[in-house]
């Protein structure tokens, strides 16, 4: 192998994820994280291996995405992130591009960040759950209050420092009856990146608002909505997961399945704030496993990125997710545009990585492709979807206009 | 003042309250008005309601302002009276995902009221409020007042962007409107 060119099935590294602290100063009813209220932060010379791992083990290729995250990053100061970046920048002899970004639940921005996101152009993701009557449902602080009207101030902020940035959305099943009310506040705080996720099951998270025998017909009829809306003039929003089946669409499948990171060793690296290290889904590490221990490969401290993965764990868990790919390829309709489900969401639905269909890909896979299709094959249709209440509604002619 | 039973005022399945109870309704004759206690706010208004509110209670929701600004952007385009057609749509549209029981057959009107005129109240099965602002229903009470030559009044507030879908058995005794803009209701009416 030459060095500084990854192997063929490993890498190359895409995302490098890494926890500068467990700790979060709010408290969301749906999150995995553990340790939340651990006050310990990466230390100078773990990042510094960090660093020095990646761009050692040959897995940089081009260039990788920095995402500071699992816990609030923001906790400690743009000073902490500045060094990071200079350090990181140290080690990338090769001149690869390197993106540094965050995702921040935008309580706790202010004039400094901004000047630091805006120096060090970093992408800047919100955590943000629509209007404050469904974003104060499960995003609260400790103590139970909401966060709302903290987190609509941080993005005023942003904007009022010109400073980009993208939302993620958690969909709960109370989510799915407002996709008006979610286009509206989007619109109101001029945003018009989204992404959307849906509350999943993972790690402490054991059991999600979604699970319910109807989901699917209402997320389907969610999205066509929110689908319509999001296209309007008036305020076009980038929906992520629509933007990408789309793509997959126009590109029809001629490059075979998308590369889905997430099963593929070393293109997520996921490091926590004492060095431990994963692979595969960055939600693993830090989780509990009746089968594996935990889903920690090593600490840098100890082990490279890639001799990990000569680990019989290690080995173990790849097998497993191999042998689940490998039945998604077998079984499933939707693997030309999916390329293989999340693994971590396999584990904690399923009880094993060999498995195939979760809540996450029926909802977030194969839902958004089914609703980008039908709109493309009906456009100014609903989404092809039994109404609930099986009602033949006649609305005209009767639209008049009477002036007193 | 003795409250009995009747109808009662809720928040709409699958709306969310966008203010609270004691500050949309008021109770009078039509001359004087006042806030309920609290003893007539728990007989007047329901807790969280499910689809069987519909057809029994008065059920008070808001439309999206996308909806709202369409109106709006009608009368903008047009010389002429705007065709309400593309409103109706919309708002089919939007109440058919909110799984409102649109008649099989109905009519939208947007009835404007100019201010400081009274407002025409006819028979509807569901009223929107797209003007800019307030609109009140003063209803015949759900419940009867211990004298019945005192009837009961209950005045509903809608704020821009608020509508009410009426039971069968309530009575619009009237509707106020601003003194300061023009209403605009939008009524829709089953056929």
């Amino acid at each position: 192998m030459t060095p500084g060119t990854p192997a063929a099935d490993v890498g190359p590294l895409d995302l490098l994820v890494i926890q500068p602290t467990p700790f979060c100063n709010i408290d969301c009813t749906y999150c995995y994280l553990p340790d939340r209220q651990s006050r310990k932060q990466i230390a100078p010379e773990v990042l510094d291996l960090v660093f020095a791992r990646v761009f050692e083990d040959g897995l940089v290729d081009g260039g990788f995405t920095v995402v500071w995250h699992a816990g609030e990053p923001l906790v400690l100061p743009p000073r902490f992130y500045e060094e990071a970046v200079e350090l990181a920048a140290r080690h990338n002899r090769q001149g690869a591009r390197v993106t540094h970004a965050l995702q921040t639940n935008a309580t706790l921005i202010d004039a400094d960040w901004c000047r630091f996101f805006r120096e060090y152009r970093v992408h800047v993701g919100v955590s943000v759950d629509g209007p404050a009557f469904l974003h104060d449902r499960c995003r609260k602080t400790r103590s139970g209050q909401g966060t709302h009207a903290r987190v609509v101030r941080g993005i005023e902020t942003l904007h009022a420092h010109g400073i980009p940035f993208h939302v993620i959305t958690v969909l709960t099943r109370t989510s799915l009856d407002y996709p008006d009310e979610l286009y509206e506040f989007y619109k109101q705080y001029r945003i018009s990146h989204v992404g959307l996720n849906v509350e999943e099951i993972e790690g402490p998270n054991v059991h999600s608002s979604l699970q319910e025998e109807d989901i699917r017909e209402r997320f389907t009829r969610f999205l066509g909505r929110f689908h319509d809306l999001a296209r309007s003039p008036a305020w076009p929003i980038q929906v992520r997961e629509l933007d990408g089946a789309r793509a997959l669409i126009a590109e029809g499948g001629t490059s075979g399945p998308p590369r889905t990171h997430e099963v593929t060793p070393l293109a997520i690296i996921s490091v926590d704030c004492e060095g431990n290290f994963s692979t595969f889904s960055p939600e693993l590490l830090g989780l509990e496993s009746v089968h594996y221990g935990d889903f920690s490969l090593g600490r840098v401290q100890d082990v490279s990125f890639r001799a990990a993965l000569a680990a019989p764990k290690v080995r173990a868990i790849a097998a497993d997710i191999a042998a689940g790919l490998e039945r998604c390829r077998q079984t499933c309709a939707y693997f030309p545009y999916c390329g293989g489900g999340a693994p971590v969401n396999k584990y904690f639905e399923n009880g094993s990585f060999d498995s195939t269909e979760t809540l996450f890909c029926r909802l977030n896979k194969q839902v958004v492709l089914d609703v980008v299709l039908d709109k493309l094959e009906r456009p100014g249709a609903p989404p092809s979807v039994p109404p609930p209440l099986a009602r033949k509604a006649e609305h005209g002619p009767g639209s008049r206009l009477s002036l007193l | 003042m003795d409250l009995e039973a009747g109808y009662r005022f809720c928040n709409a399945p699958r709306f969310h309250a966008v203010r609270p109870w004691p500050e949309r309704l008021r109770l009078g004759t039509g001359d004087a008005w006042r806030q309920p206690t609290d003893a007539e706010l728990a007989l007047l208004v329901a807790g969280q309601v499910g689809d069987d509110a519909w057809g029994r209670d008065v059920c008070v929701f808001a439309v999206p302002e996308h909806l709202r600004s369409l109106w709006w952007e009608l009368v903008a385009s047009s010389d002429a009276p705007p065709d309400a057609g593309p409103l109706a749509r919309a708002f089919a549209d939007f109440a058919q995902f909110k799984r409102m029981p649109l008649p099989p057959r109905c009519s939208f009107d947007v009835v404007l009221t100019p201010p400081g005129r009274p407002a025409a109240v006819g028979s509807f099965v569901a009223g929107v409020n797209l003007g800019d602002e307030r609109t009140s229903l003063v209803l015949a009470s759900p419940r009867q007042a211990a004298d019945p030559s005192c009837p009961l009044l209950v005045r509903l507030d809608l704020e821009a962007g608020q509508g009410a879908w009426l039971p069968p058995g309530a009575v619009v005794a009237s509707r106020r409107t601003s003194d300061r803009d023009v209403d605009v209701w939008l009524a829709i009416r089953g056929e």
